[in-house]
């Protein structure tokens, strides 16, 4: 099977984001990593036609996944003794957790993958979102970007860079893949994500990361940055003349590339 | 090289090579002795690693972190490599890397000229647990750094790529107890898109403090050696360890004159969309993931082995034993073993190492029973071979399944060639 793969659907949020009304209690007890995770994923399916939920499959890439709820749970540990960590911060620390809520709160029962990666790690779980589609394995993939980064990360930055504050910002983006015969958007054609052998160091300070073909970020530069700045542009595709689109980000970690293809307007 | 997804799904992805160390051992050859021996090898955790006044059982593997085989792949690789740069998680998977890599044939200059694919799945590798940088820290005080520079240095996957100098895609999966089984998953679809050459695959998992208590704190664990799918069964023992498949695709496998082990058949995945933290009780996921990954495979019959998730705890194994009897309800069932009984339930690690026993057990024809399961659970409606007991397979090809937290399920059919 060969099916072309389409963007239907594309959302953003930051963490400041009102959950909806019908997951605030599914949300009680999440961290910020879930809740963001479950309320830009609900944004970009709001509206779209219902499909099986055994068909519609989850892709979450993160560079550093709850971190933050990783030092509440080691706080738990430290403060409440051996055998007391509290079972939900533990459970939440687990890096799937927030695709595991996604999925619950949303009924989505196809394939749910966590995938963690220092460079983009955003177009790294779209390609897997892709393939799934094209492939048929799925009937729509929702992809999701997240990051909450860590006070305790933020301090290391600071400290090994001599600065006062990071430009990191709590954040999340969800897209909506499905196949083009099925559904009308922006055509995703390829994204192909290829690492390269660098200081571990690049990937948090983003030195020497260029973009082509997209607008430049609003902040300097973080591990959610450029999916911050694709989906702005994939929100206002209806602008965009209608060919074809080309992103190439280089960086001391890697190269990608993004080809997309505005179908023209009717 | 990009190929299309109609001619991807006809490119059959074949193992090459297999690397794995556990708590029974530090190669394959050892983690088989000690299944056919039974030698349950788990006990306190080690003291290098942490102290604890807990009573459950570890299974901790190799102390130094890399084998012999490790250390020669490092030490040719990547010279001057500190060991203490970076984590257990990353140093078990070299070794891992290194013991498949060798049954493969591929020396590190092949390795080189290709693009490699890496897939790690892992739990722990990705977590900061320094405790004594974390209580500084809170403390208002500003500990060196290194700590956090090795968790920066010790993406499993991208730590791979730097030491061993290799280039290609890579991604470390998270999906908890399923993540060696996914980035199996993840990169046969590598190589049948076309994205790398050669892929290495499986999975790469520590022990540590916050997990030992975590799961003890969700009444998880067991106070001795675990007993998958027994009637009186606790719950789990943790492990660590990694497991590595070395993938490449069939035609080019052959054309360098390589012996391909066994073949990636088909995968599947499937969400609960239950709970945080326990299985739909009827593996309403897994019954997703395993006819996913059998309607791949297209074979005729049933598997020879299921190699289970059978973790040990009483809702996982309930859940799995109702999903595979409602995926085989005939009488002429596949013969069901766990062997998280010999190697703990290494996490991340689990599926890497699984898949690996999958296609050992298929490749000598004959499987030991389940370690710690004698009196398997009335309730089950699946009934697992029991501890003590041989059975010859008549097929070439098996399952191997993961379950995890959130709800995760993947399976794999793999079929051996040997």
């Amino acid at each position: 099977m060969n099916r072309e793969v389409v963007v239907t659907a594309v959302n953003m949020i930051d963490h400041l984001a009102p959950v909806p009304a019908g997951l605030a209690a599914g949300l009680r007890r999440a961290d910020d990593f879930i809740r963001m995770a479950v309320t830009a994923a609900h944004g970009a399916l709001f509206g779209l036609d219902q499909l099986e939920p055994e068909r519609t499959g989850i892709f979450l890439g993160t560079a550093y996944g709850p971190l933050e709820t990783n030092f509440e749970s080691l706080a738990s540990l430290i403060d409440d003794g051996e055998g007391h960590i509290s079972p939900t911060l533990f459970s939440h620390s687990v890096f799937n957790s927030a695709a595991g809520y996604v999925g619950r709160l949303l009924n989505l029962q196809g394939p749910a993958l966590t995938i963690t990666d220092y460079g983009w790690p955003f177009l790294a779980a779209l390609e897997e979102g892709r393939v799934a589609v094209a492939s048929g394995r799925v009937a729509r993939a929702v992809v999701l970007g997240v990051e909450t980064y860590s006070e305790l990360l933020a301090d290391a930055y600071c400290r090994a860079h001599g600065v006062v504050a990071v430009p990191w910002r709590k954040a999340a983006v969800a897209w909506v893949l499905a196949a083009a015969e099925t559904q009308v958007g922006v055509r995703l054609e390829e994204v192909t994500v290829c690492g390269a052998t660098s200081d571990p160091a690049d990937c948090l300070t983003r030195l020497g990361e260029v973009w082509g073909g997209l607008p430049s970020s609003h902040d300097p530069l973080h591990p959610l940055s450029h999916a911050l700045v694709m989906t702005e542009v994939m929100a206002a595709s209806d602008q965009v003349v209608s060919g074809p689109l080309a992103w190439e980000l280089t960086s001391p970690f890697g190269t990608a590339i993004i080809r997309l293809k505005v179908a023209p307007q009717d | 090289m990009t190929v299309g997804i109609a001619k991807a799904d006809t490119v059959h992805v074949v193992v090459s090579g297999m690397g794995c160390l556990a708590g029974p051992g530090d190669d394959i050859p050892a983690i088989r002795r000690s299944l056919e021996e039974t030698r349950v090898t788990c006990g306190p955790p080690p003291q290098s690693l942490f102290t604890t006044a807990l009573p459950y059982p570890v299974f901790a593997a190799n102390p130094a972190g890399l084998t012999t085989q490790g250390r020669q792949l490092v030490e040719a690789a990547c010279p001057g490599f500190q060991a203490n740069s970076v984590s257990r998680t990353v140093l078990f998977a070299l070794s891992a890397v290194a013991e498949g890599l060798t049954q493969a044939g591929i020396d590190l200059d092949r390795l080189r000229s290709g693009r490699v694919g890496i897939a790690l799945g892992t739990t722990v590798g990705c977590t900061f647990h320094d405790e004594e940088y974390y209580i500084a820290w809170r403390q208002g005080l500003a500990p060196d750094l290194a700590p956090v520079r090795s968790f920066l240095g010790g993406n499993v996957a991208a730590a791979v790529h730097r030491i061993l100098g290799t280039k290609g895609p890579s991604v470390v999966v998270t999906n908890a107890c399923a993540s060696g089984t996914d980035a199996i998953g993840i990169a046969r679809n590598w190589l049948r898109q076309g994205h790398c050459d050669f892929a290495l695959a499986g999975g790469a998992d520590e022990l540590s403090r916050v997990a030992y208590n975590g799961f003890v704190s969700l009444m998880l664990s067991d106070e001795s050696p675990c007993r998958p799918f027994n009637g009186d069964r606790q719950g789990l023992n943790l492990g660590e360890g990694a497991g590595v498949l070395i993938l490449e695709r069939e035609d080019d496998c052959r054309k360098r004159h390589g012996r391909p082990v066994g073949r990636i058949l088909g995968y599947g995945c499937g969400a609960d969309a239950y709970h945080p933290t326990a299985p739909h009780p009827e593996g309403r996921g897994l019954q997703n993931a395993l006819r996913q990954a059998l309607g791949e495979a297209a074979q005729p019959g049933v598997p020879a082995l299921i190699n289970a998730h059978g973790t040990g705890t009483k809702a996982n194994d309930l859940a799995e034993t109702t999903a595979l009897a409602r995926i085989f309800p005939g009488k002429d069932r596949p013969i069901l073993v766990s062997t998280k009984g010999l190697t703990g339930h290494t996490l991340g690690a689990a599926g890497g190492i699984e898949a690996i026993l999958t296609l050992v057990a298929l490749s000598e024809g004959v499987t030991p029973g389940t370690v710690g399961c004698r009196d398997p659970d009335p309730h089950f409606a699946y009934s697992p071979l029991v501890q003590g007991i041989t059975r010859p397979l008549s097929g070439r090809w098996g399952l191997s399944q993961s379950l995890a937290f959130g709800g995760g399920n993947s399976a794999l059919v793999l079929e051996v060639l040997t």
